[in-house]
């Protein structure tokens, strides 16, 4: 999936008019340190301060003789479980092959009398074959894209888990393949076993080497065999592909935005946009609303649907019709601000959609609220 | 959700102590040969397998320090458990920002948790996408990415742990990744759910 090299601009600038719209008061300038600095400062290990322990270094080292990148760090418990002993590794590289992208890592456990793969990794399931470390997941963030690892109808493109057993304190390098990414693609994030977050890793070209013997090689001792172009041919990326969902809004909650490659979904609060059981739009509704038409009006396509929801206060009459009323309020402002390259329709839908138990006054406010949804033209997400 | 009602329902004790990141002392273990080259990066010394396996078994990748943390409660259902979270670290790169903190129990109890103690809408999903990282200055708030496929939100995934399904006082690993942070941001808050906000919690950017 080609993104346009702008795409996080554009985001960024919905995200950006909607918290401005929102500020009551004038943001503050960003926080200093004491030291008068506000620039972010890089850290040379990219693993964070150290108080206890060495540092874990980060590049390209020399291993045994060999070069050996170490581009991120991982930790978590075995079968997700803390009384389990830890699971740690590296990230060695994410590369672009021939038909696919291939994720290097070495993993081990610092405890135990000895290491079996399998305790790293979930049991894998259909549509794997058993016995692979497939529960790692590939993410492009720009692009809003997800992968988990290729498989055609008899092979799953994985290491199998037998080939990290080894030794307490070994560190085996696994792999695994995951569809092409597209070109314009610079770095990548991966998530390893149990939803365990990894940082940005650059994406580079080509399979490490040298290559091993070993299908689970221990670190500096080579890089495992990955599949060939023709291997992976048979494997259909769409079966692994996910869209991705950004999540973002104001630090108050009272605006989110759910963006995905092709639609975003505005959720405003209702008790910001209107006072209690009115439909009369607030002053400070108009200026967040005119960013939302904003965005609309750069690149959004087809039908904008706005919908208005309640709490579960009132009658099931009186909730509809506010509902309504509501979501026509909001059209009315965002339609004529929009252009003209979409149509808009407007729905309520009472109390009969709530996203929070009606029996807090938490629950109540989330209910109260109006979303506008639009899909996005292509080439502007 | 509206946050600043829940910080303000918090449940239970609410300690928040900001801890100062410490540098590295000379008395920290390091590997041997040191990596201390001062004119070039210690990625070029040389290793030995057993010397990078050491640090990487024994040293801080990124949970051994505490940057911030907070006591309260993980809203389990249909018991609450007291727990203690700490944040160890907040990995800012261009495209995502990392956070690491540590969920652990208070007592000996090792309660199990109910699968949506951290995830409210789809708990069957198994994980902790409701927790939220807050950039003040910014007027930022944002939470991990979740993976969709055919517009299904109950076989998503999120990038964020797998949701604990026990509670000890060894302390459970969980992490997520979030959208980028403003290149500007040079602190940030923690939402997570059932606990008082930790805040002032110091970026670092790769």
């Amino acid at each position: 999936m080609t993104v346009p090299p702008n795409h996080r601009h554009r985001r960024r600038v919905l995200a950006a008019g909607l918290l401005a719209a929102l500020t009551l008061t004038a943001v503050p300038a960003v926080a200093a340190d004491d030291s008068g600095s506000s620039a972010p400062t890089a850290s040379s290990t990219g693993s964070g301060a150290s108080g206890s322990g060495a540092e874990l270094p980060t590049g390209v080292l020399t291993v045994d003789g060999q070069d050996v990148p170490v581009l991120a760090s991982f930790v978590y418990h075995e079968f997700n479980k803390d009384t389990n002993p830890e699971i740690r590794g590296l990230i060695h590289g994410v590369q672009r092959i021939d038909g696919g992208t291939v994720v290097y890592y070495s993993l081990g456990t610092p405890t135990g009398s000895a290491f079996r793969g399998s305790q790293a990794f979930p049991n894998s399931s259909a549509p794997y074959q058993l016995g692979h470390g497939t529960d790692l997941r590939l993410i492009d963030s720009a692009g809003l894209v997800g992968y988990r690892p290729l498989y055609d109808g008899e092979t799953t493109f994985a290491s199998e888990t037998s080939a990290l057993d080894g030794d307490t304190g070994d560190l085996r390098v696994g792999w695994a393949v995951f569809p092409e990414l597209g070109a314009d693609v610079e770095d990548v994030q991966v998530v390893m076993p149990w939803g365990t977050a990894v940082a940005d890793i650059p994406v580079a070209d080509g399979a490490l080497e040298p290559e091993a013997d070993e299908a689970g090689p221990l670190l500096g001792e080579g890089w495992p065999a990955v599949p060939s172009g023709d291997d992976l041919a048979g494997a259909d990326p769409a079966q692994v592909t996910y869209d991705l969902t950004r999540r973002s809004g104001d630090a108050a909650g009272t605006a989110q935005v759910a963006e995905s490659p092709e639609e975003v979904a505005v959720t405003l609060d209702a008790n910001v946009l209107f006072a209690s059981g009115s439909a009369d739009l607030s002053a400070e509704a108009q200026a967040t609303l005119a960013t939302v038409a904003q965005d609309i009006a750069a690149r959004a396509t087809g039908e904008v649907v706005v919908t208005g929801h309640t709490d579960s206060d009132g009658s099931d009459t009186f909730n509809q019709t506010l509902s309504e009323q509501r979501a026509a309020a909001v059209q009315a402002v965002l339609a004529p601000a929009s252009g003209n390259a979409v149509t808009f329709s407007s729905v309520g839908r009472g109390e009969t959609e709530p996203v929070a138990p009606n029996d807090t006054d938490e629950g109540k406010q989330a209910n109260r609220r109006v979303t506008v949804v639009y899909s996005v033209q292509e080439g502007q997400q | 959700m509206s946050w600043s009602k829940r910080r303000a329902l918090a449940a239970g004790i609410a300690v928040v102590t900001v801890l100062a990141v410490s540098a590295c002392t000379g008395d920290d273990p390091a590997p041997d040969p040191a990596p201390t080259d001062g004119g070039t990066s210690s990625a070029d010394e040389g290793w030995t397998r057993e010397q990078l396996e050491d640090v990487v078994m024994t040293g801080d990748i990124g949970t051994g320090t505490v940057l911030g943390e907070a006591e309260g409660e993980v809203p389990s259902t249909p018991t609450a458990y007291p727990a203690s979270i700490e944040v160890t670290q907040v990995l800012a790169g261009p495209s995502s920002t990392l956070v690491r903190f540590t969920l652990r129990g208070t007592d000996d109890s090792a309660p199990l948790l109910s699968l949506d103690s951290f995830n409210k809408a789809t708990p069957l999903t198994d994980d902790i996408r409701d927790i939220a990282l807050v950039d003040e200055a910014n007027d930022q708030r944002l939470q991990p990415f979740l993976g969709v496929q055919d517009g299904v939100a109950d076989t998503s995934f999120c990038t964020c742990a797998a949701a604990p399904g026990q509670m000890t006082t060894a302390g459970q690993l969980l992490s997520g990744t979030f959208p980028a942070l403003d290149p500007s941001t040079t602190s940030v808050t923690l939402e997570v759910p059932g606990f008082p906000v930790v805040e002032d919690i110091p970026v670092t950017w790769q």
